[in-house]
């Protein structure tokens, strides 16, 4: 049986690929219990039921925000319910988003059809310490530009920098100190992913990580400020049993 | 099975006003524009771009420098200092380019095909004209006692 966790949301097409969703899974035989947070149950509150009712799959269906923090609450709560080997299936529903594109999903049929086939594959996650485990990218941002020290196991940089954004494979860009004048074309040209362009960015890629600034900064999950600097990342291997699709095989 | 936390993208790139200390690595290219402390590491390519200044050994197949180097450069393939580039170190390579206005202090030693091919010829070379010219050193003579 499985357990679908869906996000509340007001937005149409979101709802349309709920509703699509339900139908597909329906139609699949899997259909099984479905809950929707709320201020009154959270995703931590929700996530802990279906471990203690012993479902062995999970599957999130909502925007990237809300999967990501099932799969952190998820990860988190496991181990005290004893259940290490719980799935976890992600249908987003903006299908032109980060967890789509690293999914390879085009479609909800896509993902419905990935739940049906059930195939698990372990993959390796980055957590900000103690226990805050990510998939889609983190950004540290202030508006004027800061001092950073980065420590990983081989060597420290200290930079100045208007921003910087981390990937699940702790890929770490730091957005140099810009030119009079540059700022906001390059602040907007650093957060679309383009490939560095200027020689003021620099770009590393480690397995742990320490970010130590003078003032606090704030963490960001997408809209979400989930830390403040300082603050430890590493790569957990293996970390989450996830419903394998498409472009998670190659 | 194949996960998808597999190194991809372009690797590392330093940044013109950034300072690393330690030692870095990477199995994909490097990019130094800022300043390194230590050695730079890569199983491809290292590029030391007009601004940086790198203090310590590099290692990479292909080294570029347009900066400063103060350490020794071992390029497996190819080492090319162009017309800004400053090495102050030894250096080891298959292929050097050493490029007009580029400033070069140190010892550089030559591997590979050609160079061991021309090292073989150098010394086959010496070899005969050792053979053609008799050893010189004091005359040995003996008497015949009747």
């Amino acid at each position: 049986m499985y357990y679908y966790l869906q996000e509340g949301t007001n937005n149409w097409s979101a709802r349309q690929q709920q509703e699509k969703l339900r139908k597909l899974v329906g139609s699949y035989g899997i259909a099984g219990e479905t809950v929707t947070p709320s201020p009154a149950r959270t995703i931590d509150e929700l996530v802990g039921v279906g471990l203690e009712k012993n479902y062995s799959t999970f599957a999130a269906v909502g925007s990237d925000l809300f999967l990501n923090k099932v799969a952190s609450s998820l990860i988190n709560q496991r181990e005290r319910f004893g259940t290490e080997r719980v799935v976890l299936g992600l249908v987003p529903t903006d299908l032109n988003g980060e967890i789509s594109r690293w999914l390879g999903l085009r479609s909800v049929e896509d993902a419905a059809l990935a739940l049906k086939a059930r195939k698990v594959i372990s993959v390796d996650l980055p957590v900000i310490e103690p226990s805050k485990y990510f998939i889609v990218p983190l950004k540290i941002q202030a508006s004027k530009p800061f001092s950073i020290k980065l420590e990983t196991s081989g060597y420290t940089i200290d930079a100045q920098t208007t921003g910087l954004q981390i990937d699940r494979d702790l890929n770490v860009k730091i957005a140099g100190r810009p030119g009079p004048g540059q700022l906001i074309e390059k602040i907007k040209h650093f957060f679309t992913g383009a490939p560095i362009a200027s020689p003021a960015d620099s770009q590393i890629r480690t397995s742990e990580l320490k970010i130590v600034t003078l003032d606090s900064i704030p963490v960001y999950l997408m809209s979400e400020m989930i830390a403040k600097t300082p603050v430890s990342l590493k790569i957990v291997p293996q970390v989450l049993q996830l419903v394998a699709t498409r472009g998670s095989i190659s | 099975m194949a996960l998808f936390n597999q190194p991809s993208g372009p690797g590392t790139v330093v940044g013109v006003n950034v300072k690393l200390q330690g030692q870095l690595k990477d199995s994909q290219d490097i990019v130094v524009h800022g300043q390194v402390e230590g050695e730079v590491a890569s199983e491809r390519n290292v590029t030391i771009t007009e601004t940086a200044a790198v203090k310590g050994p590099v290692l990479a197949n292909m080294v570029t420098v347009g900066g400063t180097v103060r350490g020794s450069i071992e390029a497996r393939d190819k080492l090319e200092i162009l017309p800004s580039g400053k090495v102050y170190g030894s250096i080891a390579t298959k292929e050097l380019t050493v490029r007009p206005g580029a400033i070069f202090n140190g010892r550089s030693s030559m591997s590979g095909k050609a160079a061991e091919k021309e090292a073989k010829k150098e010394k086959k070379e010496e070899l005969a004209k050792m053979a053609e010219k008799p050893a010189e050193g004091p005359e040995l003579g003996y008497e015949v006692e009747s």
